[in-house]
């Protein structure tokens, strides 16, 4: 606990003093989303169809922007090799890491989220759903992050390669969120979707933290 | 006891030194010598368990290990410290993650003058005053083995004898020390062993 306590520190405290980076990745997901009614603002029913999609594009977007917080910026400043010499284990480190970039980045997220839907006409249940996809993906999105960003983290100019890598492992995530959400205002029973994000979740869960933490040991072999 | 047994490296199906064999006892200096690129670094980072050598073994009092990372403390080029945060905050972030006494940070501080600079943002330190920085983790992390790679490099006289001092009193209490420099370092306070390192003819497995 005192070493999730030191790290989940030590990346506030970093996102505090490189406060510009850290807004602007929030704020690009809330102008991104919360500038997209006042392109259309004559059909609410329009509005409604367009909001779960807006929402989670953005939220692709941002996680793209935040890559190089999970593990880039450690590796290229030394911290991640001296992190190996440490008497933890690596898992243990990479999965409190995991967390506390999920309370710092996605936390912020997960409480504005009903803000911005209530500005596409989504109502209380729908939102509700909303939220309950966030929170079912935005990990599932932390994970697979993480988890490209240690594949590629000595290849130079690797942004192309990691666009090519984590966007296509999103596509189901963005598929169940979003219609879920599509579902609750058609009326339709949205246990189907909600249920696939969960089993993502537990799978990407069980398998993840252990490849990441293989690929990083690999790194310095 | 270390004893270091045929080591050796590849680097693009090359092998980069002549195989490596080293004994060093308690309170022993050994300096690594060779041209620029001929794996003074990695042999180092192999050490650390930072990186694999394609063969030979490493002892530690008559265990075969993988490598020292929990035994030695290793600085290379990379900083290890975050830009934007003081330098106390590096170091005691430092101190939590070894499971070191946070007390520690003072002393070495004390030791590598570096009291006045604490509360300082590491990018406004000068590169000698982050050279130190790093330095001051050997306090902070106590391992019987220290791997310093051009641990002289940036530092100005006073801090070079600074760090020499330092090194006679860890020696003295049966520490050991492997670094790499280019240039003969002059002490008459403690030996040092020297290692020629040789570029391997080029020949394949």
């Amino acid at each position: 606990m005192k070493l999730f306590k030191a790290l989940f520190w030590r990346d506030c405290q970093l996102c505090f003093r490189q406060s510009g980076d850290y807004l602007l990745a929030l704020s690009f997901w809330f102008l991104f989303v919360c500038f997209f009614p006042l392109t259309n603002i004559a059909s609410p029913q329009l509005l409604q169809s367009f909001a779960p999609g807006i929402i989670w594009l953005g939220l692709l977007l941002t996680q793209l922007l935040n890559l190089s917080k999970l593990f880039r910026d450690d590796y290229q400043d030394g911290v991640l090799a001296e992190l190996l010499q440490s008497p933890h284990e690596l898992f243990l480190i990479v999965l409190f890491k995991l967390i506390s970039f999920w309370i710092i980045f996605y936390l912020p997220i997960f409480l504005l989220a009903p803000v911005l839907a209530s500005m596409f006409h989504l109502s209380v249940h729908a939102i509700f759903i909303l939220e309950a996809g966030i929170l079912l993906g935005s990990p599932i999105l932390t994970l697979f992050s993480a988890f490209v960003s240690s594949l590629t983290l000595t290849i130079r100019n690797n942004n192309l390669i990691i666009n090519l890598l984590f966007l296509p492992l999103t596509v189901p995530i963005l598929i169940f969120s979003t219609s879920a959400v599509n579902r609750v205002m058609l009326g339709l029973s949205y246990a189907a979707p909600i249920a696939w994000l969960g089993v993502m979740l537990l799978l990407s869960l069980a398998i993840m933290p252990l490849a990441i933490t293989y690929t990083l040991k690999t790194i310095f072999e | 006891m270390l004893s270091i047994r045929n080591l050796q490296l590849e680097l693009n199906e090359q092998r980069l030194f002549e195989p490596v064999n080293f004994d060093l006892a308690p309170g022993a200096c050994l300096q690594l010598c060779g041209p620029n690129g001929v794996g003074k670094t990695s042999i180092l980072k192999i050490l650390a368990g930072l990186l694999k050598p394609r063969r030979g073994s490493i002892l530690w009092q008559g265990k075969k290990l993988l490598s020292l990372s929990q035994e030695a403390k290793y600085l290379g080029h990379d900083l290890a410290l975050k830009l934007s945060l003081t330098l106390e905050e590096n170091l005691k972030y430092y101190a939590s993650i070894m499971q070191t006494n946070p007390a520690e940070i003072h002393i070495a501080c004390d030791f590598f003058q570096l009291l006045s600079l604490l509360s300082l943002p590491v990018q406004q330190l000068s590169a000698g005053q982050k050279h130190r920085a790093q330095l001051a983790k050997l306090l902070i992390n106590r391992k019987p083995i220290w791997l310093l790679d051009e641990p002289f490099t940036g530092l100005d006289q006073t801090h070079i004898q600074q760090l020499l001092r330092l090194f006679k009193i860890f020696l003295e209490k049966d520490g050991m020390i492997i670094f790499t420099s280019h240039h003969p370092i002059d002490v008459d306070t403690f030996s040092i062993q020297r290692l020629e390192l040789t570029r391997a003819t080029h020949e394949t497995f």
